[in-house]
């Protein structure tokens, strides 16, 4: 994850002269969760909040590249962006100075997340539902050209609902039954999320069987060995997703993420419909969650009837590696042999910098 | 003219048995995996859930009144990526697309009139496949279609 952990003073913390290593990012933060002062996300809402973190952490995933020389690198090398949609202007050129400017990159390709994503299933029409860790975008794309009238992201006045809408939930529910994790909850609370958590088809039938029985209920187990029961949290944490405003307790302009998936469907051209119903790919870590694709389907085919949705079929694609279906796709797109109208080169930044009106990002056919 | 070439202009041409052609990437170029000549039946063996492939097949429209017989061929590409194909292999079905549809282009053949993009075979819905055939066929409309 793109967190960096400021080390607290104590002996067992590493201590050296340059700046990159008085810090520690990433996985190496969950080793030792007790050690930091702080957790600090560098993106929020796919929105870069501390460009000097953001140097840091992008000199230490070169770093870690294999075969990668900096030096030589940076003047061959080309760069894929994939940026979250309706990225911000400001942010959009931070990054153009941030890889021509600090790091000096030979060219770089823009692309928005949920276009990737539908390039590494290999699809050129569908409908991407990204449910990442900080934010849920949608994006309709029609034989490689993205539908941007359509293409949304879920909004409250409080954010954008993600995976670390539902940890923070996991972890709020826990204190409130008396259970207090001191550095380490949210890592915890990660865990609980991964590990239990699901969509559940009927949420008021698993309220009805929790109430009755047992059954739903799991144990698991604390870092000091002591073990907690977790049963109606399981499938709460589930429908938080679907029912944001009644769990977290924020108006959410667009409802649940089933609201955003049917409104999308239903702003998009009726002859494209079909097509999109039909290849609803989901894309990010929470879209992997245990029962989620049947319930979008179990939803979208009980609220969309025709003539809304000429054909009534829906198929939720998910697959295996959708956590990192975004990677993918740019890795692709980055190993294609792409005419310059895509790719935004060193030499024409310096010359005339950034020419945000250029549209980019979009098409792909 | 090359042998894909060839083959493509044998499928367009209304004239040779050729009804169907599935081509795959190698090496960076194009290679046709099968040409048969029963349309959608050898297209559904041919595919290959380990691979990315494109076939085109020809479809016959079946439009009988009692006087006249009319037999208009419409062609019909499903864009294929097999479930166990490894994610970055997945690009080549972009470069395998544009490389044929350039040359079908190039080549002033005919048009591609229907595309559907499936990764197994149960996705192939001929009832779908119909119904977008009928709306490229403009202001001819057949009762059926002999697949």
């Amino acid at each position: 994850p793109s967190m960096i952990g400021r080390p607290k003073n104590s002996p067992n913390a590493v201590f050296q002269p340059q700046h990159e290593f008085k810090c520690h990012i990433g996985e190496e933060l969950h080793q030792f969760p007790f050690r930091y002062d702080e957790f600090k996300p560098i993106i929020s809402c796919g929105i870069v909040q501390d460009w000097d973190e953001m140097i840091i952490l992008l000199e230490y995933c070169l770093k870690k590249v294999p075969k990668f020389d900096m030096q030589e690198g940076k003047y061959t090398r080309r760069v894929v962006l994939n940026e979250p949609l309706l990225n911000p202007i400001k942010n959009k050129q931070k990054w153009f100075e941030i890889l021509f400017e600090y790091f000096e990159f030979h060219s770089l390709v823009p692309q928005v997340q949920p276009l990737a994503a539908l390039y590494a299933s290999g699809r050129t029409t569908g409908l991407v539902l990204d449910v990442g860790e900080d934010c849920t975008q949608i994006l309709p794309v029609y034989d490689g050209y993205a539908l941007s009238n359509v293409m949304n992201k879920m909004r409250s006045w409080g954010g954008r609902v993600g995976g670390g809408d539902l940890t923070k939930f996991v972890a709020n529910l826990k204190y409130e039954s008396g259970w207090e994790f001191s550095n380490s909850g949210r890592e915890i609370s990660k865990k609980i999320k991964e590990r239990l958590a699901y969509v559940a088809p009927n949420y008021w039938k698993e309220v009805e069987l929790n109430a009755e029985s047992s059954q739903l209920s799991r144990t698991f187990e604390l870092p000091d060995k002591t073990t907690i029961t977790i049963d109606d949290l399981r499938f709460k944490c589930g429908e938080v997703l679907f029912r944001p405003s009644e769990f977290l307790g924020v108006d959410y302009v667009d409802g649940g993420i089933d609201d955003l998936l049917i409104n999308t469907l239903l702003k998009s051209p009726i002859d494209c419909r079909n097509d999109f119903s039909n290849n609803i790919v989901l894309c990010g870590g929470t879209a992997l969650m245990p029962g989620f694709k049947e319930r979008l389907e179990l939803e979208v085919q009980s609220r969309i009837l025709p003539p809304h949705l000429p054909t009534p079929k829906v198929n939720v694609i998910q697959q295996v590696e959708s956590s990192y279906l975004s990677w993918i796709g740019g890795a692709i797109i980055g190993s294609l042999g792409l005419t310059t109208h895509y790719i935004f080169s060193r030499e024409g930044y310096m010359e005339s910098g950034v020419d945000i009106n250029r549209p980019y990002s979009l098409n792909l056919s | 003219m090359s042998s894909i070439e060839e083959t493509i202009k044998s499928l367009f041409s209304n004239k040779e048995d050729t009804k169907s052609i599935v081509f795959e990437w190698e090496n960076g170029a194009a290679v046709i995996k099968t040409v048969g000549v029963n349309g959608l039946e050898d297209v559904k063996s041919a595919l290959d859930s380990t691979k990315v492939q494109l076939p085109i097949f020809a479809v016959q429209s079946i439009d009988k009144d009692e006087s006249v017989e009319t037999q208009r061929t419409y062609f019909v590409q499903l864009p294929f990526v097999g479930e166990n194909v490894k994610p970055l292999r997945r690009r080549d079905l972009g470069v395998l697309r544009n490389s044929i549809n350039s040359t079908i282009d190039n080549l002033k053949a005919g048009h591609i009139h229907v595309t559907m993009e499936i990764t197994n075979v149960d996705e192939i819905r001929v009832e779908e496949l119909e119904k977008r055939l009928l709306t490229a066929c403009g202001s001819h409309k057949p009762k059926g279609f002999k697949w």
